[in-house]
């Protein structure tokens, strides 16, 4: 039988072999890469719709009241602050500001579509469009000061 | 904790939404997905494939939900990762694809969340995570 010490060794001794470094450094969301790629697919993926313009759009836009060839002219514009968010955080600095915003921009898309008339599970299956941009800001740390917000 | 709340509701949120288009709505570009595997129209309505794979994704999420198994989650990234990979190859814009990175990571963060509470001794404090991992 193993006693304390001995116990205390082995887990020491498995705790520094590589497989279990592999998996702890894996599961150590500190640096949270993966959610950082995340947030930029989401983005870049959803501006290209805005960029290529999608006919299924308009709808959203006559919720806030805007018409259809206003909604064709702005599709564009919310394009490229998509795609330029999405490279920024991805590429550049994920400011927690943009996460804060992305978390926003995911749960405002999300909710126009049922106030569009869509079925609830549209907004269900875009339950991820806020929260891992709101995940990827907790992990790395709500901010402090005002300064924190662009770091 | 915050942060597994999060994951856990962007899981749930994923499968279930996705789950009811099948289950529930029974959304005709299903078929075409089907199709990119070989499976005619007539074979899905035959078997309620698209019910079953729905009702299947629906369970998938409520489990995450209450309960994140690793194994599942696993294989739950994978899934995601596979059935989104369809749209392109059914004729959708590759940003189909891209667009889901959020859907189809969430599993996956999930996972390492719930497998990174399992293994308390290699945690210890902030300070000797950023020592262990130097080593």
């Amino acid at each position: 039988m193993l006693d304390n010490s001995r116990v205390l060794a082995l887990r020491r001794d498995l705790g520094n072999s590589r497989v279990l470094t592999l998996t702890r450094d894996l599961g150590n969301l500190d640096n949270g890469r993966i959610l950082r790629v995340a947030c930029a697919a989401e983005f870049i993926g959803h501006g290209a719709f805005g960029i290529i313009t999608k006919a299924a759009w308009v709808p959203y836009f006559a919720v806030v009241g805007i018409p259809p060839d206003l909604a064709w002219k702005l599709m564009p514009v919310i394009g490229t602050i998509d795609i330029t968010l999405g490279l920024l955080v991805g590429f550049v600095r994920p400011a927690r500001i943009l996460l804060a915003y992305m978390a926003f921009w995911g749960l405002l898309t999300a909710t126009i579509r049922p106030l569009a008339g869509e079925p609830i599970w549209e907004w269900v299956e875009r339950v991820p469009n806020w929260a891992i941009p709101l995940a990827y800001l907790v992990v790395r740390g709500l901010p402090r000061t005002r300064a924190d917000w662009l770091r | 904790m915050v942060l597994e709340v999060l994951l856990r509701l962007a899981v749930a949120g994923a499968f279930i939404g996705h789950g009811a288009y099948g289950a529930i709505l029974a959304k005709p570009a299903w078929f075409d997905y089907f199709g990119v595997l070989g499976i005619d129209q007539a074979t899905v309505n035959a078997y309620g494939l698209m019910q079953i794979v729905g009702w299947m994704e629906i369970g998938l999420g409520l489990l995450a939900l209450v309960l994140p198994i690793p194994a599942l989650l696993l294989a739950m990234f994978v899934w995601k990762v596979l059935t989104e990979l369809l749209r392109p190859f059914a004729g959708e814009l590759m940003w189909e694809f891209v667009e889901r990175g959020s859907n189809m990571v969430a599993p996956l963060a999930l996972l390492l969340v719930v497998r990174y509470r399992a293994i308390p001794f290699s945690r210890g404090t902030r300070a000797q995570q950023v020592v262990a991992a130097r080593h």
